[in-house]
This record gives C-alpha cells, sequence and structure tokens, in this order.
C-alpha cells in the first residue's frame, strides 16, 4: 500500500473495502465451520446407522459423542477456548458466542438423551437449524438462513414420522441442507468475489 | 455547505486502511493488519506509531511462546476521529 494523499471519494472507498474484507473472512471462517462440522455429522450419522443395521446393538450410539467432539475441536481451532480476542469483529463475537451456547445446549441433550428416551434427532435438528437461521440473520448470509429454517420447520418434523434407525439417514440428509450446501455456497461466492479481485 | 477540514493524519491511504480495520475489529495483531493492508512490515510500523502518538490506538507487545506478538486496539479518540473524518469526507462528497 502505497503512502500517498487520496480523495475523499478514494477515502471512502477504501474504507468500505477495509470493512468489506472483515466481513468476508467471517463468511470464510463461519463457511469452512459448517462444512467441517456438516461432513463430520454426516459421516458420523452414516457410521452409526450402518452399525446398528448390521448389529443392532445400541452401544454404537456413542459414537454420536463424537461431533460435540469435534464442535470443541473447531472452536479451539478458532481461538475460542484460548482467549483469543484480536482479529474478530463484532459479527465474528456474536456468531462464536451463538455457536458455543448451541454447542453446550446439544452436548447436554445428547447426554440426557442417553438417560431418558427423547426425540434427540428432532431436537438437535431444531437446535442447529435455529442456529444457522440466526447466523444467517446476523451475517446477513441468505442461504444461512434459508437452509436453517428449512431445517427446522421441515425437515426436523419430518424425523418424528420416519420409523427407526432410518431416521438417521434422514437427519443426515438434514445436515447436508443444513451445513454442507450453504458452506459450499459461502466458499464459492467468497472465490468468486477474490477472482473479481474484491 | 461548508467543507469540513480532513483529518491529514486519517487522509492517508495506509494510516486510513489500519482505522478501518480496527473500527471493524476493535483490536488486531500487526500479522492481521500487514495481511489485509499488503503492507510492507516497516511501513505498517511506521505508521502504527504515529497514530499511536496520536492517541488514536494503544499497541501492547508480548509473546506468544518464544514468538513477539503487537497487538493494536482501537481508542475512544480515534474512534471519534474516525466518525469525524468520515463526516467531514461526506461533506465533500455531497457538495453541489
Amino acid at each position: 500500500m502505497e503512502e500517498r494523499n487520496w480523495s475523499a471519494e478514494e477515502s471512502l472507498a477504501l474504507i468500505r473495502r477495509m470493512i468489506d474484507c472483515t466481513r468476508s473472512r467471517l463468511e470464510e471462517q463461519v463457511g469452512r465451520d459448517f462444512l467441517r462440522m456438516g461432513y463430520t455429522t454426516i459421516a458420523v450419522a452414516l457410521a452409526v446407522w450402518l452399525a446398528l443395521h448390521r448389529t443392532s446393538n445400541p452401544a454404537w450410539n456413542y459414537l454420536w459423542f463424537i461431533i460435540p467432539a469435534a464442535y470443541l475441536i473447531c472452536g479451539w481451532r478458532s481461538g475460542w477456548f484460548r482467549g483469543q480476542k484480536s482479529n474478530r469483529s463484532h459479527l465474528d463475537r456474536i456468531t462464536g458466542y451463538i455457536w458455543l451456547t448451541i454447542g453446550a445446549a446439544g452436548l447436554m441433550l445428547s447426554i440426557v438423551a442417553f438417560l431418558k428416551p427423547i426425540a434427540i434427532l428432532f431436537i438437535i435438528l431444531v437446535l442447529m437449524g435455529t442456529g444457522t437461521a440466526i447466523t444467517g440473520l446476523v451475517t446477513g448470509f441468505r442461504p444461512f438462513t434459508t437452509a436453517g429454517l428449512v431445517t427446522s420447520l421441515l425437515l426436523a418434523p419430518a424425523t418424528l414420522w420416519v420409523e427407526g434407525i432410518d431416521s438417521i439417514l434422514l437427519f443426515a440428509a438434514a445436515f447436508a441442507v443444513l451445513m454442507v450446501i450453504p458452506g459450499h455456497i459461502a466458499n464459492c461466492r467468497l472465490k468468486r468475489g477474490a477472482q473479481r479481485g474484491e | 455547505m461548508a467543507f469540513k477540514e480532513l483529518n491529514p493524519l486519517l487522509h492517508s491511504e495506509l494510516r486510513l486502511a489500519v482505522m478501518s480495520i480496527l473500527v471493524g475489529v476493535g483490536e488486531a495483531d500487526f500479522v492481521f493488519l500487514k495481511q489485509e493492508t499488503g503492507a510492507t512490515a516497516g511501513n505498517l510500523s511506521v505508521q502504527l506509531d504515529k497514530l499511536e502518538k496520536a492517541g488514536y490506538l494503544t499497541i501492547e507487545k508480548s509473546f506468544k511462546g518464544k514468538r513477539p506478538c503487537t497487538r493494536c486496539r482501537i481508542t475512544e479518540k480515534g474512534t471519534s476521529a474516525f466518525e469525524e473524518y468520515v463526516n467531514a469526507l461526506e461533506s465533500y462528497i455531497k457538495r453541489p
């Protein structure tokens, strides 16, 4: 960046560009996290379904705890549990707090599901769908909002009507809608923006 | 419409870029600012010193393990100066 004086219009354009950069960075981070979490959840769900289908041994349900562990690792890598305060916009902090809260609630409900029979797949999808929708509203990224609403209002209730372990397959498909598709859309949009030199 | 004077400290590409980033994130480390602005380390250091002397930001130097870490945080004075600067820019752009 050269050290020179600018016109008023150039100054405002520069301010806009710098602010857009921090917003893009947030979208990039959220998109990446969504892809990691989405694919992890789908892989675990399919593994549990396959194991239950083949062995009918309910102990395979303990594999579900790989998901909260993955969330914790994701949070650690993003600096949330290391007290990293720098380089975070206000929006970044808000989305972080949203997912910390949802992650904690999801973990608590998962533990409860082992002690008391509850419609855990339905509850988790409503929780995650709500979190994704709120993330979309806060960041202004519409695919997150749409995916979140579709998941919590349509796909989550659908799991209540699917009998037995096949509801796990619907759960996996719901996470593809909820996290994987919007994550890829976010990545594509950023790549297109980078190619245009934004 | 009367034109407000543009703050010469902010009416400069690199210093304005730094302040724009800090207004957004509040606090940023040196490496982040260097990446986002594309400035050289030496030039960025000089400009950060100027902004710190003006009271627009604070600089905290520490270590992450054995690696030095420099963190910059915008001050209230810096935020006010930035807001005044943006208002002054608008008076130039809205002129007939």
